[in-house]
């Protein structure tokens, strides 16, 4: 443990210190957004959004290797295509008309299919493995700074709209015959689930966001039926599962993403069977 | 007395399926008002018509004078409660307070006085920091109906309000709706016509067409007898007849 701590305050391995700055930054997003997804029952749409973030990820790696600009990085791609595909769902949800769960799962497949090909012509490029399973190592000064505005963004669109979204969340017809615009809501918490998404892609990668977005908010709700309680302890959980992530991945040599989501499993098993023993 | 509510020659279709046509209705302030029918009969969506919910493809709604989505304040609105998710992390003081949801910004310190307010006024005080869901079915009703009312509505339109409640809490909503009407126009849709008689001071039956019923002895058991049927053997005729034949009866006409 104590190698863990003289890294943090080694100069010359700064990515742990950014690791850990961004993990625990991070949670704060992913505790107020993981409880929505939660709440709403959004998983699924969560993760067509971060699968399809690959075909972002792929054609920015793709444009940068052939024209050599400097602009466009993967996480910026990544942004770019979930906010559409966000903005797709959106569409689907409000018109009502389509299959949503054909949609979403087309969408998914489609996304992550055009990422793999741009990965696969992109020359000298062709492991997807860091971004479909995460490398918070690999997190710059630069991403960090990303890391730090989605954060803001995302935190005080989510304190400002909080009203709404408790009112509309619990009864959207109610809403509607107050006279809110219920729509807009829908579209701005699916476009934060996008913002949140592109900072978890960072840590645990594409494929398992789904699990540190909706663990740490599944588990705060067992210990709580408030929702600004479940996202404050939905935010702590999240903190404690990315350091302790960190530091277990660091002291056992594994990949942290890896780590970080079998330390989610194991506490959200331990929550279950504390609700299994204490529930009247 | 001023009407509340003004339907004229109403229409609404699901795509193809006609559900309400020719749907005219009055109601005045302080009434109330019970529309039953069969399931799939048109009452629901009567309802969520007159609530600004849905678009009538004929005619014309007001809601005191201006169409239900131009007066959002003065409806309030209660849905069945099978509606609702019950693991959703709200407490009872925040589903009241969010009847006074605006389409943007916060809840002022007045808003959150006239809840606690509103809260003393349906008796749930002892309650009111508790999830929502922890409550019994007469006292969910209540909260439902004060999250309509917190607004200051002067429309209340309940969606099968004894859906969810047991035989005591229908009495006690049944007197509290009969104080509440002193205020304000209350429209009910129901199946349990036991729960309205006694307290509506009219009934409609609506059948795709809507047909006043008088309200008599045998309210019940003909509501029952004609309206327990799948939709498409209901007849309103049978309804009319009856009507006729209480109101010549009755030397009325």
């Amino acid at each position: 443990m104590t190698e863990f701590f003289y890294a943090l305050i080694n100069p010359e391995v700064s990515f742990i210190r950014y690791a850990l700055i961004a993990g625990v930054l991070s949670s704060i997003a992913f505790g107020i957004i993981g409880t929505f997804v939660v709440v709403k029952k959004m998983t699924y749409i969560a993760g067509a959004i971060s699968h399809t973030a690959l075909g972002g990820i792929g054609f920015s790696l793709w444009i940068t290797s052939v024209t050599g600009i400097g602009f466009f990085p993967p996480i910026m791609g990544a942004l770019l295509i979930s906010l559409i595909t966000g903005l797709i769902i959106s569409y689907t949800i409000i018109k009502g008309d389509e299959r949503l769960d054909s949609i979403i799962g087309t969408i998914w497949a489609v996304g992550m299919s055009i990422g793999l090909i741009f990965i696969y012509i992109t020359p000298g490029y062709g492991d997807p493995m860091s971004y479909l399973f995460g490398n918070i190592l690999l997190i710059s000064a630069n991403d960090l700074a990303v890391i730090i505005v989605l954060n803001i963004v995302i935190i005080l669109l989510s304190v400002l709209f909080h009203n709404q979204f408790l009112a509309i969340f619990f009864d959207e017809e109610f809403a509607q015959v107050r006279g809110v615009k219920t729509h807009w809501y829908q579209i701005i918490l699916i476009l934060l689930i996008s913002l949140t998404i592109i900072l978890l892609i960072t840590i645990v990668g594409i494929v398992m966001v789904i699990a540190l977005l909706t663990i740490p908010a599944s588990i705060a709700g067992i210990f709580s039926k408030k929702m600004k309680v479940m996202m404050f302890l939905a935010v702590i959980i999240c903190a404690l599962v990315t350091v302790t992530g960190l530091i277990g991945s660091y002291l056992l040599n594994l990949p942290t993403g890896s780590v970080t989501i079998l330390f989610s499993g194991i506490l959200y098993l331990l929550a279950n069977i504390f609700k299994f023993f204490t529930k009247k | 007395m001023v009407d509340q509510i003004v339907i004229n020659d109403l229409a609404f279709s699901y795509g193809n399926q006609t559900v309400l046509e020719n749907v005219s209705l009055r109601i005045k302030e302080n009434e109330i008002v019970t529309i039953i029918g069969p399931n799939g009969g048109g009452k629901t969506t009567l309802l969520r018509l007159i609530a600004g919910l849905l678009n009538p493809d004929k005619g014309i709604i007001l809601v005191k004078g201006k169409p239900p989505k131009h007066n959002h304040g003065v409806i309030g609105y209660v849905p069945q409660h099978s509606h609702f998710d019950n693991k959703y992390p709200i407490t009872v003081f925040e589903v009241i307070l969010s009847g006074l949801i605006k389409p943007f910004g916060f809840y002022s310190k007045e808003d959150k006085i006239t809840t606690e307010k509103m809260v003393e006024y349906v008796g749930l005080e002892s309650v009111k920091n508790r999830p929502f869901d922890s409550l019994s079915g007469g006292q969910s009703q209540r909260m439902l109906i004060a999250r309509a009312l917190v607004s200051d509505a002067h429309i209340l339109l309940l969606d099968e309000p004894t859906s969810n409640i047991d035989s005591s809490s229908e009495n006690s909503l049944r007197n509290f709706l009969k104080d509440i009407s002193k205020k304000l126009t209350v429209l009910i849709v129901t199946h349990d016509t036991g729960f309205v008689s006694g307290i509506t001071d009219r009934v409609f039956c609506v059948n795709r067409q809507l047909v006043e019923h008088p309200i008599d002895s045998s309210f019940s058991q003909i509501v029952s007898s004609s309206y327990g049927l799948p939709t498409k053997m209901v007849r309103h005729d049978q309804v009319i007849s009856h009507v006729n034949k209480e109101h010549s009866g009755n030397g009325n006409d």
